[in-house]
């Protein structure tokens, strides 16, 4: 529909300029106490973030996957206190109960880690398909024009990002880990499982922080570079599951050199969550400053990627 | 203190000049930012809103250098011109959503719901952005710049696709704002909407400030570009004589009304104060009654033409 052609009559904006009914200063200096420290703008565009990706069922769905996961671990854990209670005393109790544990839930280490790893493959799948609308969508429409032109610094558009992923992955993983952890040692006889399991409290959190952060970095690196859903899916397949394929192919080709396996992003988690457990393996036993400094490049291409096209944003076409 | 200060300002996109040595103070009210595609109006709200960092020189915010010192930016509030966002939000989350970037806690809901208000935007806030027209998503961007109440407003082309209507209560918003001590850069295609508003013109091409301040007063030193005045007068003939004997016009073209016997006077005045102040004279001593008396070529657009070497014509 054609627009109408803009006719300003001096006569009829006079009257409203002069009544002046607008006196409430409309300046910062009548609210100077409403703002936020500086150093905490990054919050708003985490809780952005987090909206965005909160309210769609896509979010809701993985959710629920990751949560059956975890009520069936829980729920064993649960079985297991039971069983263990209607046993004990029992002539051949103690057979059957170590039997049950030791397939089903054996409150060590290697239990926990292979609950996150178990984890890991809802959250690959929710990141693959939320990482356009985290982060993809601010380069793709140039939404970022809304965030750089606010007192925001560009490490606090991406801490608050960052933030907003890790929490996601959190709490498909670190959350219920600990949930797990609190749960099993509360249905001990005693709790001194709390005190000597310090190793595996530590593992949990180290383990369930580097997976949040780690993926939170790749994820940002990835959209910030491909954008659309379904480059940043290919991408995710790419790394997560044709290079480990690849990788393993290369590793029996090669007669079993484990440097192809620094390549597989899951194999350094897997490094990472051994040590962070104290985990013996010789499943990857390169020296230990391969996996670390091959996980280090893995990110740091991804901070490299992000903050390029951060910068790119100043280029004017 | 001025609001904003340009000094020796520079962008360079490889080879090719953004923005070239530019020096401005500008002072609370309104001031309109004209110039063709190309011409560094852009670059010019960009750097000045901290989202491009110079090449060279610096843009102050109350002194405060706006790239080095983000925090500057709580003063500014910015609609750019593009208004791509998350379309799935309502308009009062995405206005209170950058409430919350620009600072504001617990009374983001409260200064988003007064800024739909002043935008007239209160009526589709539960309304989805993608929902909405692009009158009302002009009037959201609006909205989400004036949230957090900043002394400083920076509009680039805010009354695209908003209607007659809507535009002139824009224009006295910003009157308002202007009246209330902000300062407001608007930038827009259309040059009768801020010659509206504000004498104040920033006329850029090529990178440059090609002339800045009162459009009177820029048009004034166009001294090439007599002004073009058409005449209506009881007896153009004599008055046009009259006044080529005085020296007060280099040049008059008569032009005949049309279907109509009577004639007009396209009078070419190189010194319009003088002129202003010799003519009811000049018309006493002739006996002669002068009913019209319209400048041509003192638009902003006319000027702009003028300023860039560009013959604008203006029906003389």
């Amino acid at each position: 529909m054609a627009e109408e052609p803009l006719e300003i009559n001096e006569v009829d904006l006079l009257p409203n300029a002069m009544g002046a009914t607008v006196v409430d200063r409309w300046t910062l200096s009548s609210a100077p106490d409403e703002l936020r420290a500086p150093a905490l703008a990054w919050w708003p565009v985490a809780r952005i973030g987090l909206g965005l990706v909160v309210k769609r069922l896509i979010f809701k769905v993985f959710m629920v996957l990751g949560l059956i996961n975890f009520l069936f671990f829980s729920a064993m854990i649960y079985f297991l206190a039971g069983l263990a209670a209607q046993l004990k005393g029992q002539r051949f109790g103690e057979g059957p109960l170590e039997f049950a544990r030791n397939f089903i839930f054996t409150g060590t280490g290697e239990s926990y880690r292979d609950f996150i790893s178990g984890q890991n493959i809802v959250v690959m799948l929710l990141l693959a398909i939320s990482g356009a609308v985290l982060v993809g969508n601010d380069f793709r429409f140039r939404s970022l024009t809304f965030y750089f032109s606010k007192p925001l610094e560009r490490w606090q558009y991406f801490f608050g990002k960052l933030v907003a992923t890790s929490l996601l992955v959190s709490m498909l993983t670190l959350l219920p880990c600990l949930a797990l952890f609190v749960e099993y040692g509360l249905f001990g006889d005693t709790f001194d499982y709390f005190i000597e399991s310090r190793r595996i409290l530590f593992g949990i959190v180290a383990y369930g922080l580097l997976v949040s952060v780690g993926m939170s970095i790749l994820l940002l690196g990835v959209a910030a570079l491909l954008q659309k859903t379904i480059s940043i899916v290919m991408a995710w397949g790419l790394i997560f599951i044709f290079l480990p394929i690849v990788t393993e192919v290369i590793h029996e080709a090669s007669r079993g050199s484990h440097y192809w396996k620094l390549l597989d992003f899951w194999s350094l988690l897997q490094w990472c969550s051994n040590a962070f457990f104290g985990i013996e393996s010789s499943r990857f036993s390169a020296e230990p400053w391969y996996p670390i400094a091959a996980l280090a490049a893995w990110l740091g291409a991804a901070l490299l990627a992000f903050w390029r096209k951060t910068r790119a944003v100043e280029v004017v076409s | 203190m001025n609001p904003v200060s340009i000094r020796e300002l520079a962008k360079w996109y490889g080879e090719i000049a953004g923005l070239n040595k530019v020096n401005l103070e500008l002072q609370p009210g309104i001031t309109g930012l004209v110039g063709p595609n190309g011409a560094g109006k852009s670059t010019l709200m960009k750097i000045l809103t901290g989202q491009l960092r110079p090449s060279y020189g610096e843009a102050l915010i109350f002194g405060e250098d706006v790239w080095k010192i983000p925090s500057a930016r709580r003063r500014l509030g910015y609609a750019p011109e593009g208004d791509s966002f998350y379309e799935d939000m309502s308009v009062l989350s995405f206005v209170r959503a950058m409430g919350r970037l620009c600072g504001l806690g617990g009374s983001a809901d409260a200064f988003a719901h007064e800024a739909l208000k002043k935008t007239g935007a209160l009526e589709f806030a539960d309304k989805r952005l993608k929902a909405c027209s692009k009158g009302m998503r002009q009037r959201a961007k609006l909205a989400q710049a004036l949230v957090h109440k900043p002394d400083i407003l920076v509009l680039d082309e805010p009354l695209n696709g908003i209607d007659a209507g809507g535009r002139r209560e824009i224009l006295r918003l910003f009157e308002e704002l202007a009246a209330s001590g902000a300062t407001v850069i608007v930038s827009s295609h259309i040059l009768e909407e801020i010659e509206a508003v504000t004498d104040q013109i920033l006329f850029l091409a090529q990178g440059n400030v090609i002339a800045s301040g009162p459009l009177a007063e820029v048009r004034g030193l166009l001294k090439d570009h007599p002004l073009k005045l058409l005449v209506t007068a009881s007896d153009p003939r004599r008055l046009g004589a009259r006044l080529i004997e005085s020296g007060l016009v280099t040049g008059i073209v008569f032009q005949r009304r049309r279907g109509l016997k009577e004639e007009d006077l396209v009078l070419s005045v190189p010194q319009v104060e003088s002129f202003y102040r010799a003519l009811p004279g000049l018309t006493r001593e002739l006996g002669v009654a002068v009913e019209r008396l319209v400048p041509l070529d003192a638009s902003a657009e006319a000027v702009f033409g003028y300023l860039v070497g560009e013959e604008m014509g203006g029906g003389a």
